[in-house]
């Protein structure tokens, strides 16, 4: 079925459930929150053969505010070094000076650089099997982890602080059965509608319709 | 005579100026280093998320890397040559 200009797999398309309707509010926010439903082109590690993906999400950008101040700071650096010469000639030459705005141009650069990426592969994919989540730390870390949605026991939202009420975000819970990781995806965007999700395909796994 | 000599010895002449300067150009160098180090793991981390993940506009992405790794190695050699000939 088509709607848009998406394909919506066939069993997800006479479903009943409140889910969808969620699933269109979310998508049609703004362009950084919002989320990606049913994406065409989208594949990970594990994903097996007529596996469908429902939903990608990313975190927030109010997650990401403490890389962007440190990105404002090495830009002003230099600046701030410069004025201060005036009245304190420090180091004697204005090789150094350079230097110094150089290296925090530079620095600077690479934290936004960083950033972008983070906010660009650090996300939640929720598929008709499994929800899978891949964070990206830095250059030298990421990890990639994922539940089985008949493993899911327990799934819990929480709004927590005055930026989570002024901008509609909140962490998500996920617990597993047995010894697997449990998850805990901070800073996402409506995490109740994502509770939701999860648990109507859950719902929907155990009825046998997905 | 004898007054010239011990005015001569007794006269405190030290130069107590210090080039602060100096001291600032090797861990500048080593920072930049540092940077274009970052960079290049940067581009080598996507090689392993692409076969990790494939998110719609990845390519974007794998071009912003490389032009950040550009950048940097652009921004480092200019920095250095700045540093030690200046």
């Amino acid at each position: 079925m088509k709607e848009g200009n998406r394909t919506i797999p066939k069993k997800f398309s006479n479903m009943e459930s409140s889910f969808m309707d969620r699933l269109y509010k979310g998508e049609s926010q703004s362009t950084f929150n919002r989320f990606t439903i049913f994406p065409k082109k989208l594949h990970f590690y594990s994903k097996d053969p007529g596996e469908d993906v429902v939903l990608v999400v990313r975190v927030h950008w109010i997650g990401y505010v403490k890389e962007l101040f440190f990105v404002l700071l090495f830009v002003l650096l230099p600046i701030l070094l410069t004025y201060i010469s005036r009245f304190f000639d420090i180091f004697n030459s204005s090789v150094i000076y350079i230097a110094f705005f150089i290296v925090s141009i530079l620095v600077a650069i690479n934290i936004l650089i960083t950033t972008i990426l983070k906010w660009y592969y650090s996300v939640v994919v929720i598929t008709d099997r499994r929800v899978v989540v891949v964070k990206l730390n830095n250059a030298f870390y990421h990890s990639y982890s994922e539940a089985q949605l008949s493993k899911i026991e327990d799934v819990t939202h929480s709004t927590i602080s005055f930026w989570g009420n002024l901008f509609d975000v909140g962490n998500l819970d996920i617990d597993t059965a047995g010894h697997e990781i449990d998850f805990r995806l901070k800073t996402l965007p409506r995490p109740r509608e994502l509770q939701d999700l999860i648990n109507d395909l859950i719902d929907m796994k155990k009825k046998g319709k997905i | 005579m004898e007054e010239e000599i011990l005015n001569e010895m007794f006269s405190t002449n030290l130069n107590l100026s210090f080039d602060f300067g100096g001291i600032f150009k090797l861990p500048l160098i080593l920072v930049l280093l540092g940077c274009l180090f970052y960079a290049f793991m940067l581009f080598l981390k996507l090689r392993i998320l692409k076969d990790t993940i494939d998110l719609e506009g990845s390519t974007k992405m794998r071009g912003l890397v490389f032009l950040n790794l550009l950048i940097s190695l652009i921004i480092s050699i200019v920095g250095i040559v700045i540093i030690v000939l200046g």
